[in-house]
C-alpha cells in the first residue's frame, strides 16, 4: 500500500528528555532522521546520513555546536552545512545534509517532514495538562508493528473494552453505551460517552481510594487531535469531585507498517502518593501490552487494508471521521480536489 | 457486495455536531466602505480549532438567522478568528445584524470552521476575487506566498474605496496583484483575455458575486478538469427540510447523463451501481462518508449519521447508501 500519512503535519520525533548529549537516530515517516542538541539546548534534526558515504550520523558524536560523523570525521553545523573535513583543507562546495523544522514544546520534540515552507502555517495540538500544576504525569514510549491509522482507530473505538479488558471495566457494565455525541472540526473529531452508574473496577478503587461498592458516574472521551495525536479521558465522579485520567498518545508513523507511540498518562488526584503512581503505571503498562498484541495480531494477519475493508459498526463513527480527515489531507497534498469524485469542481456557499 | 441489504438502522446513531462556542468581538474596524472586519476571540482565552485557507464559520446571529463568513485572518493565530462582513443593502437581516449589533465586547455564538473551498497543493495559482469575495482569497495569497508557489491575484471591484484590503495587498505583493476598480478604468476587466490560454499546472480559485463566477466558469470551460475551484455567496437561505420523504423518486446524474428511478427497498447507491454510474461505497450504513455525492438540485431526506446539522441544512450533499429524497427529482453531480 502507499503511505497513508500526511507529510504536512507536525509529528512527535522524541520526548524532550530523550535528547541529551548523544545524537539520536530514529526512522520517522519512512525516513532516517538524526536528532541532536546544540550547546544552548536547541534541538536539531538532520537526514541521518553523512553527505560523503552515507554513514549514519547517529553513530557519530556531538562536539559543541557540531555533529561529527563517526566514519571520516566530517562535522556539520546546525544549518546542515559541513564545516570541517579532516582529510583535506577545503570543504567541497554544497556539502550539506538536509535539515528539518523542529518545535520543542515539552514534553515533546515535534518535527516537520513535509515541505519546510509550509511548516510555520501549521501548529501541533496543545496539551496543557502535561505541564499544568494539579496533574501528575508518567510516560512510556513503545513501537507497534501496525500502520499508524490502526493505532488511531483502535483508540478511537473503545467498544471492545468489555471483551479485551473485562477486569478493568466497572463491574456490571456488559457493553459500552453508544456515543453520547460526536464533535467535529475540519481537523479533529471527539466523542463523548456517558456510562451508567456502577461500582469501581479494581484499578479505580486502588487509584482513587474510594469505596469500591459505591455507585459512580463516568464519562469517557476520545479525541483525534491530528494524525499525530490521540487523547483519551476517563473521568469518574464522586460527590462533585472529578477524578480524571488522561492518556495523551503521540502517534508517529515509523514506516507504513510500524508506528512509534509516545504516551503520557496524567491524573489529577493523589499528587503525592507513590502507591497510586505505581498502581496506575502498572495498570497502564498492561493495557499497552494488550493493545499492542491485538494490533500486531491484526496487522500481521490482514494489514491495514484488511482492517479497513471490514464491516463498520456505529461505534466506528469517530474512527471513520478521522479516516476521512486524513483522506482529505492526503488528497490535498497530492494536488487533487480534497472532496469526493463527485465534487471535482469544488463549489461552496457562503453569505458574503 | 451483497445484493440483499437490510433496511439501515440509524435511529441510535450518535448526534454529530460541529464545534460550537460563544465568541467575543475583541476588535472591530472598518476595512472598506460598508465592510467591517471583526476579530473574534474565546471569552476564556482558549485556543480555537485549526483552519486552513478557504474555511468559513457560521455566525448564529439570532433564532433562524445563521450566516456563513470566510475566515480572513492568520491561520497560525489560534486565539483569533477574523471575518470581513459587507453590509448588503438587500440584507435579509444577516449583514445588517452584524453591522448594527456586533460591537466590540459583544458576544456571538459561532459554529465551525468548515472548508468547502480548500486550497489544493499546486505549483501555480490564479486567484480571482470580486468585492467581498476577497476574504477567503486573502488567506490563499498568504499561503501561496509562504509555501513558495507562483501566484497571481486579480481583485475586481466597483471602486477602490469599497475594496477591503486592496491597499495592503498591493503594497505587500506589488506586481503579483492586479487591483481593478471599474470606475478608475471605465470598463470591466477582460476576464476572457486572462483565461484564454489554460496555464500549465495552474489552479484557478474564484470567489465573488454570481456574475463573476458565471463568467469565470464559462471562460474556464476549456481548462483541464478540476482546474477551477469556486465559492458562491449563498443566493438564498437553505430550505427547511419540512417535506415528506417520497417512496419513489428520480435521480439524475448530471455528468454521466444517466437517470435512474429509485423506489421501495432499493437505495440510491444500489440504483446507481445497477446503472454503472461510478461511485464508491463502503459501510452502507451512512457512517463512513465514502458514497457522498454533491446535490445540484432537489431536497435530500438525510438518513445518515455522518453529516453535521449544518451540512444537512445546506442540502448540498447526500450519502447515497441510506438517504432518500423529498423531491421527485434529485440531481447529483455524478
Amino acid at each position: 500500500m502507499t503511505a497513508n500519512y500526511p507529510a504536512k503535519c507536525w509529528y512527535v520525533a522524541a520526548t524532550f528528555d530523550e535528547l541529551d548529549g548523544a545524537p539520536l537516530g530514529r526512522r520517522l515517516l519512512g525516513r532516517d532522521i538524526v536528532l541532536w542538541r546544540l550547546p544552548d539546548r536547541q534541538a536539531v534534526a538532520f537526514d541521518d546520513r553523512c553527505a560523503h558515504r552515507g554513514f549514519p550520523l547517529s553513530d557519530g558524536r556531538v562536539d559543541g555546536d557540531r555533529l561529527v560523523c563517526g566514519y571520516h570525521g566530517c562535522a556539520y553545523v546546525a544549518d546542515g552545512r559541513c564545516a570541517h573535513v579532516p582529510i583535506q583543507p577545503g570543504i567541497p562546495a554544497g556539502m550539506r545534509v538536509r535539515t528539518f523544522p523542529i518545535l520543542e514544546e515539552p514534553p515533546f520534540v515535534w518535527i516537520w517532514l513535509g515541505p519546510p515552507a509550509a511548516a510555520p502555517r501549521s501548529r501541533p495540538p496543545r496539551t496543557p495538562w502535561l505541564n499544568e500544576p494539579g496533574w501528575s504525569t508518567f510516560n512510556d514510549t513503545w513501537r507497534v508493528r501496525a500502520n499508524y491509522l490502526m493505532v488511531h482507530e483502535h483508540y478511537l473505538d473503545f467498544s471492545y473494552a468489555p471483551v479485551v479488558y473485562r477486569e478493568d471495566v466497572p463491574p456490571g457494565i456488559e457493553r459500552l453505551p453508544a456515543f453520547g455525541e460526536i464533535e467535529v472540526t475540519e481537523t479533529t473529531v471527539s466523542y463523548t460517552r456517558l456510562l451508567p452508574r456502577a461500582p469501581l473496577a479494581e484499578w479505580e478503587a486502588e487509584a482513587t481510594g474510594l469505596d469500591p461498592a459505591g455507585s459512580y458516574a463516568r464519562r469517557e472521551r476520545g479525541t483525534f487531535a491530528s494524525p499525530a495525536m490521540h487523547i483519551q479521558r476517563w473521568e469518574l465522579e464522586d460527590d462533585g469531585i472529578k477524578y480524571s485520567n488522561v492518556r495523551t498518545h503521540a502517534i508517529t508513523p515509523e514506516t507504513e507498517t510500524t508506528t512509534h507511540v509516545f504516551m503520557h498518562a496524567s491524573y489529577n488526584y493523589a499528587p503525592n502518593s507513590v502507591t497510586v503512581a505505581a498502581t496506575l503505571r502498572s495498570f497502564v503498562a498492561q493495557l499497552v501490552e494488550r493493545d499492542t498484541v491485538i494490533l500486531e495480531r491484526v496487522a500481521a494477519h490482514t494489514g491495514y487494508d484488511g482492517w479497513r475493508s471490514g464491516i463498520e459498526f456505529q461505534a466506528d463513527a469517530a474512527a471513520l471521521r478521522a479516516r476521512h480527515i486524513v483522506a482529505v489531507m492526503l488528497a490535498k497534498e497530492a494536488g487533487r480536489s480534497a472532496l469526493r469524485p463527485g465534487w471535482s469542481k469544488a463549489k461552496s456557499l457562503i453569505s458574503n | 457486495m451483497t445484493s440483499a441489504r437490510e433496511a439501515p438502522i440509524v435511529a441510535s446513531a450518535a448526534k454529530v455536531h460541529e464545534f460550537t462556542t460563544d465568541l467575543v468581538v475583541q476588535r472591530r474596524h472598518a476595512a472598506a466602505d460598508g465592510v467591517v472586519a471583526l476579530d473574534l476571540v474565546h471569552p476564556g482565552g482558549e485556543d480555537l480549532p485549526a483552519w486552513e485557507p478557504g474555511a468559513h464559520i457560521d455566525l448564529l446571529l439570532a433564532e433562524g438567522l445563521v450566516r456563513q463568513y470566510s475566515l480572513c485572518g492568520d491561520p497560525r493565530d489560534a486565539k483569533t478568528w477574523r471575518v470581513g462582513v459587507l453590509l448588503d443593502p438587500q440584507s435579509r437581516g444577516g449583514s445588517r445584524h452584524v453591522h448594527e449589533h456586533l460591537v466590540e465586547g459583544s458576544t456571538v455564538p459561532v459554529r465551525g470552521p468548515r472548508n468547502h473551498f480548500e486550497l489544493v497543493d499546486s505549483p501555480r495559482y490564479l486567484l480571482i476575487a470580486g468585492g467581498i469575495g476577497i476574504t477567503p482569497i486573502m488567506t490563499m495569497v498568504d499561503s501561496a506566498q509562504q509555501t513558495g508557489s507562483d501566484w497571481r491575484l486579480v481583485y475586481l471591484g466597483r471602486s477602490r474605496t469599497t475594496m477591503a484590503f486592496a491597499e495592503t495587498l498591493s503594497d505587500s505583493y506589488g506586481d503579483r496583484v492586479t487591483v481593478w476598480a471599474d470606475d478608475e478604468n471605465g470598463r470591466f476587466f477582460d476576464l476572457e483575455g486572462a483565461l484564454t490560454e489554460p496555464a500549465d499546472q495552474t489552479l484557478v480559485y474564484c470567489c465573488g458575486p454570481e456574475q463573476l463566477l458565471s463568467a469565470v466558469e464559462e471562460h474556464c470551460a476549456h481548462w483541464p478538469e478540476g482546474s477551477l475551484h469556486i465559492e458562491r455567496f449563498a443566493a438564498k437561505a437553505p430550505a427547511e427540510p419540512t417535506a415528506e420523504a417520497l417512496d419513489t423518486f428520480q435521480v439524475v446524474c448530471q455528468r454521466s447523463g444517466v437517470t435512474v428511478e429509485v423506489s421501495g427497498e432499493t437505495s440510491i447507491l444500489e440504483a446507481l451501481e445497477d446503472a454503472d454510474v461510478p461511485i464508491l461505497s463502503s459501510c452502507l450504513e451512512g457512517i463512513c462518508g465514502t458514497c457522498e455525492a454533491k446535490v445540484l438540485e432537489g431536497t435530500p431526506d438525510h438518513r445518515d449519521s455522518m453529516l453535521t446539522d449544518a451540512e444537512r441544512a445546506s442540502g448540498n450533499k447526500i450519502l447515497t447508501c441510506v438517504s432518500r429524497s423529498c423531491s421527485e427529482k434529485l440531481v447529483l453531480d455524478l
